[in-house]
Parts: C-alpha cells; sequence; structure tokens
C-alpha cells in the first residue's frame, strides 16, 4: 500500500485527531500530573460543543490549534528524545557491565578480556582492547543519560504548559473573571456578616442594655427603701455583667486580640475549650501564616465549629490545621447528623466566599446521617 | 521561630545512581505511547478507511 494512494485519506483521519483533542489533552496533563507533578491548566470549557456553533467556536480557537500542534508535532518529537535517553540508559548500562562480562568470555573471542582490538589505526594511537573502550563509552553513555531524560522532561514540560495549556492573556483573562466573582462574593460575605452583626447586637447586646436602663430607671422612680434599690441595682448588675458578656463573644467572634498576639494556635485553642462539645484540635504550622489568612482560617472553623454546636447534634467534633508547601490546609468534621447544605442557608454559602476572597477553597461533604467533613484549602506564601 | 529548610538540588538528581533519575527515565519512557497516540490514530483511520473503500470500487479504484 503506497502513501500515494493514502494520502486523500489523511485530512479525514487528522479531522478525528482535531476532534479527538480535547480528550488526548485531558490524558497529557493527567500524566504529567502523575508523572512530573505539573499541573497544566484546563483549557475553558466550551458550551454545547457537538453543535454547530460550538464546533465553530472550537475551530476559532488558537488553544485547539495549539493543542494540535502539541498532539501532532511536539508529543512525537519527544517521543523520539525519550527514545534516545532510554536508547542511552540502555547502551551505557549495557557498555558498563561489559568489561565485567568480558571476564566471563574465553580468551581469542570478540569481547574476551584484553583479547580483542579497536581498528588498527586506533590501536597504533591507543593500544587499548575493544572491552575497556566499550566499557568507557558505557560509563560515559550512562553519565550522560540522566542528564538527556532530565532535557528531554523539562522540555515535555514548557512544550505541554506552551500549547496544552491557556496562553498568557486567557490566564489573564481567567484571572480577572476569577477576581471578580471573589471580589463580589467578599462583598456579600461582609454584607451578610454586617447583617448578623446588626442582629446579634440588636438582639442581643441592645435588648440587656434596654433591661439595664429600665432597671436603673424603675430603681431611681419606685425604690422607696434600701432593699428594694438593693435589688434593682442587683438586677442592673446582672443585666451589665450579661451583656458584657455578650459583646465578650461578639467580639471573639470576629478578630480575637489573642489570633493577633499569639496566633491561629492558641486562638483555636481557647475557641474549642469554649465550645459545648469536646473538641479534638491538632494544629501543625511551623510558620505563622499572614494575618488575613489567619482571620479566614479563624473564622472559618469558629463558624463551623458553632454551625456543628447549633445544627449537627454532634458529641464530639475534630479540628485539624496543618501547613502543606505554600497551602494551609484545615479540616474540621464532627460525628452529628449530618444533612449540611450550602445552598440552604447563607452560613456555609458565606464560609465559601470568604475561603475564595482569599484564593482557596471550600468544600462540605456531608451526607444524611453524617458525619460532616469540611475542608478548606487556603494559599499560604508567606 | 527561624526553619531551616533542606536546599533542593537538581543537580543530585542527574547522577546514575539516583533514584530519582531512574525514575524520571522510567516516566519518559513510559511516556513514549501516550505520546504517540495521536500519529497513531491518524495513521489507524488512513489504514482503515483505505481497507474499508477497498470494498467500494467504484468510488475508490
Amino acid at each position: 500500500m503506497t502513501w500515494g494512494r493514502l494520502w486523500p485519506l489523511t485530512p479525514v483521519s487528522l479531522i478525528v485527531v482535531f476532534l479527538a483533542a480535547p480528550a488526548l489533552t485531558a490524558m497529557h496533563r493527567h500524566r504529567l500530573r502523575a508523572t512530573a507533578g505539573v499541573e497544566i491548566p484546563p483549557q475553558p470549557a466550551i458550551e454545547h460543543r457537538w453543535s454547530l456553533t460550538g464546533i465553530a467556536v472550537y475551530t476559532a480557537s488558537p488553544a485547539t490549534w495549539r493543542q494540535l500542534g502539541y498532539h501532532l508535532l511536539a508529543a512525537p518529537a519527544l517521543a523520539v528524545g525519550a527514545l534516545a535517553a532510554f536508547g542511552m540508559w540502555l547502551a551505557g548500562l549495557a557498555g558498563t557491565l561489559l568489561y565485567g562480562y568480558a571476564w566471563t568470555r574465553p580468551p581469542g573471542g570478540l569481547l574476551a578480556r584484553g583479547q580483542s582490538s579497536p581498528p588498527d589505526h586506533l590501536h597504533r594511537t591507543l593500544p587499548v582492547p575493544v572491552d575497556v573502550w566499550l566499557t568507557v563509552g558505557g560509563i560515559v553513555l550512562l553519565a550522560a543519560a540522566p542528564w538527556l531524560t532530565a532535557a528531554v522532561g523539562a522540555l515535555d514540560v514548557r512544550a505541554a504548559r506552551a500549547l496544552l495549556g491557556p496562553s498568557r492573556a486567557e490566564e489573564l483573562e481567567h484571572r480577572v473573571e476569577h477576581l471578580t466573582q471573589t471580589r463580589s462574593g467578599a462583598v456579600d460575605a461582609a454584607d451578610a456578616e454586617r447583617r448578623r452583626l446588626e442582629r446579634d447586637l440588636h438582639d442581643g447586646t441592645q435588648q440587656r442594655l434596654v433591661s439595664l436602663a429600665m432597671n436603673l430607671g424603675l430603681a431611681r422612680v419606685q425604690a422607696v427603701t434600701t432593699e428594694q434599690a438593693h435589688q434593682a441595682l442587683a438586677e442592673a448588675h446582672e443585666e451589665a455583667k450579661a451583656a458584657l458578656a455578650e459583646l465578650r463573644n461578639l467580639v471573639r467572634g470576629l478578630h480575637p486580640a489573642v489570633l493577633e498576639d499569639r496566633g491561629l494556635d492558641a486562638a483555636l485553642s481557647g475557641l474549642a475549650a469554649r465550645m459545648t462539645i469536646p473538641v479534638r484540635l491538632s494544629v501543625d504550622l511551623p510558620r505563622r501564616p499572614a494575618a488575613t489568612i489567619e482571620a479566614v482560617a479563624y473564622f472559618v472553623v469558629s463558624e463551623s465549629l458553632t454551625n456543628i454546636t447549633k445544627h449537627a447534634q454532634a458529641s464530639q467534633a475534630e479540628v485539624v490545621v496543618q501547613r502543606a508547601g505554600d497551602r494551609l490546609h484545615i479540616i474540621v468534621t464532627d460525628d452529628g447528623v449530618g444533612g449540611a447544605d450550602p445552598a440552604r442557608g447563607t452560613g456555609l454559602a458565606g464560609l465559601a466566599k470568604r475561603a475564595a476572597s482569599v484564593d482557596g477553597t471550600f468544600e462540605i461533604a456531608s451526607p444524611p446521617g453524617g458525619p460532616t467533613l469540611i475542608t478548606v484549602d487556603l494559599p499560604c506564601l508567606r | 521561630m527561624t526553619t531551616l529548610a533542606r536546599r533542593h538540588d537538581t543537580r543530585n538528581q542527574r547522577v546514575p545512581w539516583s533514584p530519582s533519575a531512574w525514575r524520571q527515565a522510567l516516566y519518559l519512557t513510559g511516556s513514549i505511547p501516550a505520546q504517540l497516540i495521536a500519529p497513531f490514530i491518524a495513521l489507524a483511520w488512513t489504514y482503515g478507511l483505505r481497507w474499508r473503500l477497498n470494498w467500494f470500487p467504484v468510488v475508490w479504484r
């Protein structure tokens, strides 16, 4: 079968590769993540991919043609490089082991130790047997093989980043969209927080202060005996203490001073100690994260534990905070009834927005019957 | 608190006795089929179509 008879069919085959490019790209992204630990950002998804509009958008996108360039040109070239590196390892190993092998050969054989000679012109200048030549060559190849492997691997990563991932402009566009969304989320979260504060102050502290003022007013107007005055003052004192306690709790829920002074570990220890259910706390932070991240982490744990005590009917909870590279992982779990749904209330959605406002992620798994598992991942570059 | 982090020196990985060099070689070799899959699909389709069209001599021959 000659190429001359086959070439008219090639465009059809290329169309198949063209349509399969996103699947191939996904495979290479997975491959590079698994083998090189490199994360290639995904291309923005095309809506209604298999409709005529979707195919038109897909065809017009420069990203599609970059992907095709990788799959049809760069990847095969890199495969040749990988094959060369593999060959170099094999030849290097074979050559290096040859000297030992030559000892086992009977004298006079081609590879017997010291018996054979290189071509005459080499032998005249440097009288060294073939086995030594090959062994030295093998050692050189074996020493060079890791460098070629690393070079081909680095080229593979660079080519994949340039051709499979979004371009710089696309990346920036995506970043702007993400920032716009998270900014809007942060504003929503701040609004929700302000409304909660207003509600807490109105329903709690303000009512206590009203009651305190009324008690003092009654004492001034009606208390004719020392005993009545003493009674009214005692009630007023209790109200004042309760108002102070509520204010203190409110402030603690916002940004406690201990967080600023002694960090997340101490602040979360205090928080766990104040909970009405046992909380097992594990904090592993070699260095303090940035103040904003600490505040978000504290807020997330505080709100999660408050939700657990209010709604989960849990008998215990566990909080794990640890740093892994440049990320801060927070896990909050309980043994409660589960069924928490971010779509039903503003609390969990607010936590997600709060995490997103610093480029973090928030995930919750809470099947009916429990348990609930909240996982928060925050950037932690400091 | 001061934390001393060990310097990550990639040069030490580029010696034949380094396990990471072997690992990288293994991964790279294992990647070869994945890298050749697109040309393979193209060729397979080309030959597959040729074989199919052999059954339609009016069209192809």
